[in-house]
């Protein structure tokens, strides 16, 4: 068989192994993705909603990688607390453990403001610790929203480490101390295993103290991070302010937690806060993560139609919710080296007026695909997104191969 | 065509977009200036200070094609007072002036609103029309990872049932700028970042590094000693890379580094987060001349 007559054969067998449309199942769901098992009603969000149908689609650069982003990790090293005036008044202890830090002082509402001059800091020896004061309104000017009567004090670079004592014999009403100590080789790592989920699902929460030797040996490239026994606990936070609590239980790794998201997320926008509380040693920290919580108000229904001619893939939807649900995703295409890279990225977004059967095409020949690039298609990072609700109800790694 | 995004809509054919971005010849260039966090009625005075509007917008073809945004950037970025607001002073500007190239220069948390419109183009139907007209945003100083200090701006600030949030509500633009909640929305809803699909449209950024509130150093009153004096306290929250407000690697999450202020400013001296939207060491002509690059 010549050369020309094998591309002629391969070229007909793989137009009878693509019709031109097609109905598929979607790829089984990852441990990562989120899928929705069924769907249900919710009321409109008080907003505006736009109603027009709209389709949009841009080249990627098939050069440029992507991955998925990992969970966030926050890094630590200060904590707050509430006192009282009586507290103040009398002077509060501060274990610190590195020199330099930063005290902010905020009045909760109704408690008297605070001027700079207002602070009194002393270090173990009982020498005063002052390297610098600002007020509310030199933080405003910094673009740091604080509220009327906050001030921040910096101990010093020169400060010993111990128990220093913060007074403010001015005090009256409740306040919220904060201390940070940037220097601090102790600090408190926490990750949630995602970043999404649904109303009722659950999230892992883990919490590490750790002393990794501070940000100058980690900056100098030796870090020790030594896990330190500690014990604390956590909070779950809904955007509209109800708080439950969460115990957290050590572990081999640290302190961990299995949290349950309540079916009655409210209406409120917004992310979802797990804030840690965590001591060791007389040492606090506390850390927060955030993460979107969706209700289940439509969903894929499991199948697609994919045209692999032209690229377009029809994304049939159950809809729980009247509201405006958009799917986005990314196409990769075969290259080359026969590689699969990404080389569009297409939304599309409609309004359903009321529950049952719905439809949304992702059409990525509204971009011409780069040199060399052809069928098989895969299309990656498919999401489901409550636009007006500001939820992402539905993720896959991987959709469909066309 | 100049673009290689395209939308579909109602009412919005997709050949005549296509014809539209094709009119090289015809192009009209303009430049909008989108503030940072706050509720602006005249940011062209307040928020920016005229000097540096003036100074950028010498470098257009026909200086009047410019628009200063005011709009409310309290609240969260997909709010019709925000992105809303922004898509409708954008869209007025584009259309009264027959803008066709429209350069984007945001400052802090503009950089944010800009980077939703352009990363949620379905959800309104005026942004498709705006994404295809921008050439480029050129982002100052923005707020793409957040910053700790809205963390500690908003630690211990409780929700009681007796007196509300503790501290009071504060604003949503601060809680967004959350370090923790911008990492969701980078991975979620917004573009740009690593790992994520590129934005459709260049997001360039000037990184500013330092911040020097020497009293004898008069190169710390350019846009205000006591805005100086406090960013040099709260640059203690952040990284040794720092503009006061934002950490370097916060500024250059998002899109691609235009520079960093040291590299091109005069006397290679910093800008700080207040600075970076000022007429200081040079910055409206370093934006002026990069217009039409």
């Amino acid at each position: 068989m010549t050369s020309n007559k094998t591309i002629a054969v391969a070229i007909a067998a793989a137009l009878f192994a693509l019709p031109l449309q097609a109905a598929q199942t979607l790829q089984p769901a990852r441990s990562t993705d989120q899928v929705a098992p069924r769907v249900e009603g919710a009321p409109l969000p008080d907003s505006t909603i736009e109603r027009a149908p709209l389709s949009f689609a841009w080249a990627l650069d098939p050069d440029q990688a992507l991955s998925a982003p990992a969970p966030f990790t926050a890094v630590s090293r200060s904590y707050w607390d509430t006192v009282d005036a009586a507290t103040l008044q009398r002077g509060l202890d501060l274990p610190l453990t590195a020199p330099d830090a930063v005290i902010q002082v905020s009045p909760s509402q109704g408690a008297r403001g605070l001027g700079a001059g207002q602070l009194q800091v002393r270090d173990p020896a009982g020498v005063l610790a002052l390297d610098k004061v600002v007020d509310a309104q030199q933080l405003r000017a910094a673009g740091m929203t604080v509220g009327e009567g906050t001030a921040m004090a910096r101990t010093g670079a020169s400060a010993a480490v111990g128990t220093y004592r913060l007074q403010a014999p001015q005090a009256q009403g409740r306040y919220v101390v904060q201390v940070l100590e940037p220097n601090s080789p102790i600090a408190l790592q926490l990750q949630a295993d995602r970043q999404q989920v649904l109303a009722g699902g659950r999230i892992a929460l883990t919490a590490r103290l750790q002393n990794d030797g501070g940000p100058a040996a980690l900056a100098a490239g030796r870090p020790v991070a030594r896990a330190l026994p500690a014990a604390g606990e956590a909070l779950l936070v809904a955007p509209d302010g109800r708080s439950w609590p969460v115990p957290l239980v050590a572990g081999k790794d640290g302190l961990r937690a299995q949290v349950s998201i309540p079916e009655d997320v409210g209406q409120a926008q917004g992310l979802w806060e797990l804030q840690a509380f965590v001591t060791a040693q007389g040492v606090q920290r506390d850390a927060k993560v955030a993460f979107a919580v969706a209700r289940p108000t439509a969903r894929f229904s499991g199948q697609a139609e994919v045209d692999a001619a032209q690229r377009q893939v029809r994304l049939p939807l159950q809809i729980g919710a009247p509201g405006r649900y958009e799917a986005r995703g990314t196409l990769y295409a075969t290259g080359p080296g026969g590689a699969l890279r990404p080389v569009a990225q297409a939304h599309s977004a409609a309004w359903f007026d009321a529950a049952g059967a719905g439809e949304l095409l992702l059409a990525f020949d509204m971009v011409a695909l780069p040199g060399g690039y052809s069928a098989p298609f895969e299309l990656r990072d498919l999401q489901l997104q409550d636009q007006g609700r500001m939820a992402p109800i539905e993720s896959r790694a991987v959709a469909v191969r066309f | 065509m100049r673009s290689n995004a395209v939308g579909k809509g109602a009412g919005l054919a997709l050949g005549m977009m296509l014809a539209c971005a094709s009119a090289h010849a015809a192009d009209v260039l303009g430049v909008a200036f989108v503030h940072g966090t706050g509720k602006q009625t005249d940011a062209r005075t307040d928020y920016w200070q005229p000097g540096i509007i003036d100074s950028v917008r010498q470098g257009l073809p026909n200086s009047a094609n410019y628009t200063v945004i005011n709009c409310d950037f309290q609240q969260y970025m997909w709010t019709p007072e925000a992105a809303g607001c922004l898509a409708g002073q954008l869209t007025t500007f584009i259309n009264t002036r027959g803008i066709t190239r429209l350069v984007v220069i945001t400052h802090s948390n503009g950089g944010n609103v800009m980077r939703w419109i352009l990363s949620n183009p379905t959800q309104d139907s005026r942004y498709p029309k705006i994404i295809q007209t921008i050439s480029k945003v050129t982002a100052l100083a923005p707020s793409s990872a957040g910053t700790p200090l809205a963390d500690a701006a908003l630690n211990g600030n409780v929700f009681e049932a007796s007196v509300g949030w503790l501290l009071g509500y504060g604003n949503d633009a601060v809680r967004m700028q959350q370090v923790g909640w911008m990492a969701t929305y980078n991975a979620q809803n917004l573009y740009g970042t690593a790992g994520r699909p590129a934005l459709p449209k260049p997001f360039r950024v000037m990184v500013g590094t330092d911040v020097e509130s020497a009293v004898w150093d008069s190169n710390s009153y350019c846009g205000g000693y006591a805005q100086s004096v406090g960013l040099e306290l709260t640059q203690n929250w952040l990284g040794s890379c720092s503009d006061g407000f934002l950490d370097c690697s916060s500024q250059s999450a998002a899109g691609s580094v235009l520079f960093n202020d040291k590299a091109r400013t005069a006397g290679a001296e910093p800008l700080n987060h207040n600075q970076s939207r000022r007429e200081c060491f040079g910055l409206g002509a370093i934006l002026r001349n990069d217009l039409t690059l």
